[in-house]
């Protein structure tokens, strides 16, 4: 039987990701011209639209549609790709670097004594081992990162591209969700809140804060600019704590949306790897730091040195 | 009265860290320590559950003994006991093999009915380490919660997902992992710090843990290795400007205009 390599997709919505379709395409270059089956598991609401919209990029895909494995936190996911593991043994397992996915696939390393690798930035296989790409401690570095076990599991952002299409459509398997029967989990109560109006993903212009923009206030000013320019605005991680905003919205980097926009404006961002991964595909960035020193410069096109806040005044002086 | 653990992870207190190029391991004696940031919220949440609740709550950590003193400053802030798992044979793990020691000395202090810790670090940021203490636990996780509110024989538990938030209801023991939204970090008091220094300190090291299986402990018991590390390549040429806020502002929109950007 060929081996298989599995792209999970864990997901209480419809819609397939950018990160998704980004790593699906990774991972149909690194089993070109092998004999590894490229797989797809879609487990969750709407597991089979799916499915049916992304058929043309697969080898096989297994279909898990339920509404229960919400209700069990990540157990239930968890417990359903162990028991997929365990009847079809694929040789790698990939998921994006979402929340979910980060805590089912590290449940999973433990459940199947499988080192987990989070958060790579590239992948690659050399005989027959996955090598990961991850930014080490600080970011200022980027080292390659292996596990000695099987399966091999990863988490991964990879810059952003579009799967190719397939002349033969996947074979699409229907399985069956395994709930967690350990799990005392009670859901008691759900409430979504769908904000349509920020989507930093599809924005032509992004205006980003980081740590350098000190006060909520340059937030504030941050969310205007980027209004007037026809963008949105985003944070880096360290940012989320200043402008006080979800990060699962606003923040870009190796744990949070991938964007690739026409122009990005950066205000006090620091620019480690966490970070410029998850916007290194931007047409023309533009950085304004007080620090003559910052790394940031070393990714943008245009760098200006003066303080964030006070070009952030200027700037809504000049376009009002 | 409810036991609670808090685990904390020191972490470099910048971003700048120095990297061993033999064991490519960071050196964390060689920079300034701090508590990590979303375990300063569990530290916070755990000390307002003790203004109300009977609770006796022990912080843990695994690190080198550099670390009694992010310990003893958790102490200052409402902790009870502090535990530290500290031996040479525990160093360089990956988040497999610290989850691993993590749960074999939570289940060896016992009796825990909630486990706290920061959602993710702000080194690593792996935010692997809750859900697999969990798993090696047996016990039920949940992550990116807000806010804990334990009752006689069950805990309500809110969270956070993609534009969604969840209230549970979960048996003990149960272990949380906590989002920044979870009460903000207080510097504790004088008071508070003083009485930190005499309160009970434990040192653990392998010894301790006879049943601990060693292949599965530090830098040789880790599933994950490191291989090559490699400066991050940047091939853009920048442009680097110095100037006042108007005329660096003029400067932007000029060249935004000529991306085809106008406010």
């Amino acid at each position: 039987m060929a081996k298989e390599l599995w792209v999970v997709n864990a997901s209480e919505t419809g819609e397939l990701s950018r990160e998704f379709e980004s790593l699906t395409r990774k991972a149909q270059q690194l089993t070109e011209g092998t004999d590894l089956k490229l797989c797809a598991v879609f487990l969750g609401t709407r597991a089979r639209e799916r499915s049916g919209c992304s058929m043309v990029w697969f080898d096989k895909i297994y279909c898990i549609e339920t509404k229960e494995a919400e209700k069990q936190g990540t157990a239930g996911y968890t417990t359903t790709i162990e028991a997929l593991y365990k009847k079809y043994e694929p040789e790698y397992l990939l998921f994006t670097t979402d929340r979910i996915s980060n805590v089912v696939s590290a449940s999973l390393g433990i459940r199947l004594r499988a080192g987990v690798i989070a958060h790579s930035n590239d992948l690659r296989i050399e005989n027959g081992t996955l090598i990961c790409s991850i930014p080490t401690y600080g970011g200022q570095a980027i080292g390659d990162i292996s596990s000695k076990t099987v399966p091999q599991i990863a988490t991964a952002k990879v810059p952003t591209a579009v799967p190719e299409e397939r002349e033969i459509p996947a074979m699409i398997k229907i399985e069956q969700f395994v709930p967690d029967e350990k799990c005392s989990l009670r859901l008691k109560s759900l409430d979504r809140k769908i904000d349509d109006s920020v989507n930093i993903e599809g924005a032509d212009v992004i205006v980003c804060a980081g740590f350098g923009i000190k006060n909520k206030e340059n937030w504030r000013k941050i969310k205007t600019l980027a209004k007037r320019l026809g963008g949105e605005a985003a944070c880096s991680r360290s940012a989320l704590r200043i402008a006080d905003v979800p990060e699962e919205q606003y923040l870009i980097g190796v744990s949070g949306k991938t964007v690739a926009p026409k122009a990005y404006i950066g205000f006090g961002i620091s620019g480690s790897t966490q970070h410029t991964c998850g916007m290194k595909n931007s047409k023309l960035v533009i950085n304004v730091n007080n620090m003559a020193e910052n790394t940031f410069f070393e990714t943008s096109d245009y760098g200006f040195v003066c303080d964030a806040g006070e070009v952030l005044d200027s700037l809504l002086k000049q376009t009002e | 009265m409810l036991r609670i653990a808090v685990c904390i992870k020191p972490v470099p207190e910048s971003t700048k860290v120095s990297v061993d190029p033999v064991t490519k391991l960071v050196k964390r004696d060689a920079c300034e320590n701090i508590i990590n940031a979303l375990d300063r919220n569990a530290l916070e949440l755990t000390a307002k559950l003790k203004q109300t609740r009977d609770c006796e709550v022990t912080i843990i950590t695994m690190a080198p003994p550099f670390a009694q003193k992010q310990l003893r400053k958790a102490l200052s802030r409402g902790g009870d006991k502090a535990v530290l798992l500290s031996d040479r044979a525990f160093g360089g793990g990956d988040t497999f093999a610290t989850s691993y020691v993590l749960a074999s000395a939570i289940k060896k202090l016992g009796g825990f009915d909630i486990i706290i810790m920061g959602d993710m670090s702000s080194d690593a940021g792996t935010m692997h380490v809750p859900p697999q203490v969990a798993e090696w636990l047996g016990i039920d996780h949940v992550h990116n919660v807000s806010s804990i509110d334990p009752g006689e024989t069950s805990v309500v538990i809110e969270s956070e997902g993609a534009n969604t938030h969840y209230v549970w209801e979960a048996d003990y023991p149960v272990l949380v992992s906590v989002n920044r939204k979870a009460s903000a970090p207080k510097a504790a008091g004088v008071n508070q710090t003083v009485a930190a220094r005499t309160k009970e300190f434990i040192t653990l090291s392998l010894a301790n843990f006879p049943e601990i299986d060693k292949n599965m402990i530090g830098l040789a018991g880790s599933p994950t290795q490191f291989g090559a590390i490699y400066p991050i390549e940047n091939n853009k040429e920048c442009v680097i400007v110095e100037d006042n806020g108007v005329a660096v502002a003029s400067q932007i929109l000029a060249v935004l205009e000529k991306a085809g950007i106008q406010a």
